[in-house]
């Protein structure tokens, strides 16, 4: 056989061999671009969105309370869905359309957290409920939930039975039956290893050793000693 | 007969594998370079707005400036949501720069170039809190690579870019309209 059509059936070989193999390297290229600027935009709305609550919360006098916190970020929440339409030029669109494809947005404040889903809304009134009116019992809705704090409970015996409830950082708050009294105790968690008792109404602790410990294994170790 | 014919073939399906396989990718990786220095300046210029609430005349320019420098001739569109103080329709009650719960009005390209080009050189646009801005960039000529593979398969229309970036965001600083 001559070189020449050695020549052709190798490339009569090669070439489809590498067109397709050129076809599947470009598709996977361009599945990585498409998660990339997917993540980007997503970065960019959730960004918005932090950002729009701290600019409201900063300009508005009550933002320390529930029913304003709620507001802010409802309003956070439209922020994010106004960027995400804006960001995958979806004009248009808006949030009852796009939460069909976010599953949650969660907003975790210092002593619990917002959680913006989906659930299933019950209407206590339900015999009373005309045809037309705008919601049903047992539809499923997004929305925001109330407030979850960051609490667990704890029994051990019948000695004790206390909820936690745990904070961003030392603050913890205890309330429960201990020993059958009622205890309802706050205060910031500290190590008792780097606490010295002065007297009885004096104590001093070295602050610095308390700050560098990482939250969770004080809260640990306070579990442990209660569970 | 059978020998020259073969030969020929060779020829041309060594010159295809030798010169325009070669062409064709490197100017797709062109197109590539082109495509993450359009990204890049968008996201810069996009950037710049939010964090500065201001949409001056210079930036836009140094912006079309800098995604021209790779050859390409680019249509860009822009688009500016006003924050306005009219509430959207779940808003029971409502405050005028709180961000979320107003309607928001837009401002397209023209009518962005029309008040830079009647400001000349130091004309902005000022921005506030609130307001989200984007820019979205799509390549008009035929590139290079775009040719070729019209040329080969045909299979890109009319309407087709390769090169195109967008970016979109929230505008976080009150801005001044002076430079």
């Amino acid at each position: 056989m001559k070189i020449q059509y050695l020549a052709v059936v190798f490339i009569i070989i090669m070439l489809p061999i590498s067109l397709i193999l050129s076809e599947y390297t470009k598709g996977q290229i361009q599945t990585l671009q498409l998660q990339i600027s997917y993540d980007s935009k997503l970065d960019t709305a959730t960004h918005d969105a932090v950002k729009a609550y701290q600019l409201n919360s900063a300009n508005s006098d009550t933002s320390d309370i529930a029913d304003s916190k709620i507001r802010d970020i409802e309003a956070s929440i439209n922020t994010f869905f106004n960027s995400i339409s804006t960001g995958f030029n979806m004009v248009g669109y808006n949030e009852e359309i796009l939460n069909r494809y976010v599953p949650a947005l969660v907003f975790t404040m210092y002593d619990g957290m917002y959680i913006y889903t989906s659930y299933n809304n019950t209407l206590d009134d339900s015999i009373n409920l005309k045809t037309d009116s705008t919601y049903k019992d047992g539809e499923q809705i997004e929305g925001l939930k109330p407030y979850i704090y960051y609490s667990c409970r704890y029994k051990k015996g019948g000695s004790i039975d206390v909820v936690i409830t745990y904070s961003m950082d030392n603050y913890i708050q205890v309330d429960g039956v201990v020993n059958n009294t009622y205890v309802h105790r706050a205060g910031y968690l500290y190590n008792p290893s780097d606490i010295n008792v002065i007297s009885d109404t004096r104590v001093a602790y070295n602050l610095s050793s308390v700050h560098s410990l990482p939250i969770n294994a004080e809260s640990r170790r306070f579990r442990r000693k209660f569970a | 007969m059978g020998d020259s014919l073969i030969t020929i073939v060779a020829i041309v399906l060594a010159a295809i594998l030798m010169f325009v396989f070669p062409l064709m990718a490197m100017s797709d990786r062109t197109d590539d370079v082109s495509q993450l220095a359009v990204e890049t300046a968008t996201t810069d210029f996009v950037d710049t707005v939010r964090t500065t609430g201001k949409l001056t005349a210079n930036n836009y320019s140094k912006f079309v400036e800098s995604i021209n420098s790779t050859g390409n001739a680019y249509d860009v569109e822009m688009e500016i949501k006003v924050l306005d103080e009219n509430p959207g329709k779940k808003t029971s009650q409502a405050t005028q720069d709180k961000i979320g719960e107003n309607v928001y009005y837009s401002m397209y390209t023209s009518q962005i170039l029309d008040q830079l080009e009647q400001g000349g050189n130091n004309a902005a646009i000022a921005l506030k809190e609130g307001d989200m801005f984007s820019a979205s960039v799509k390549n008009t000529n035929t590139t290079l690579s775009q040719q070729l593979k019209n040329f080969f398969y045909t299979v890109t229309g009319n309407e087709t870019y390769t090169i195109a970036a967008s970016h979109a965001g929230i505008v976080t600083t009150n801005g001044t309209a002076t430079n």
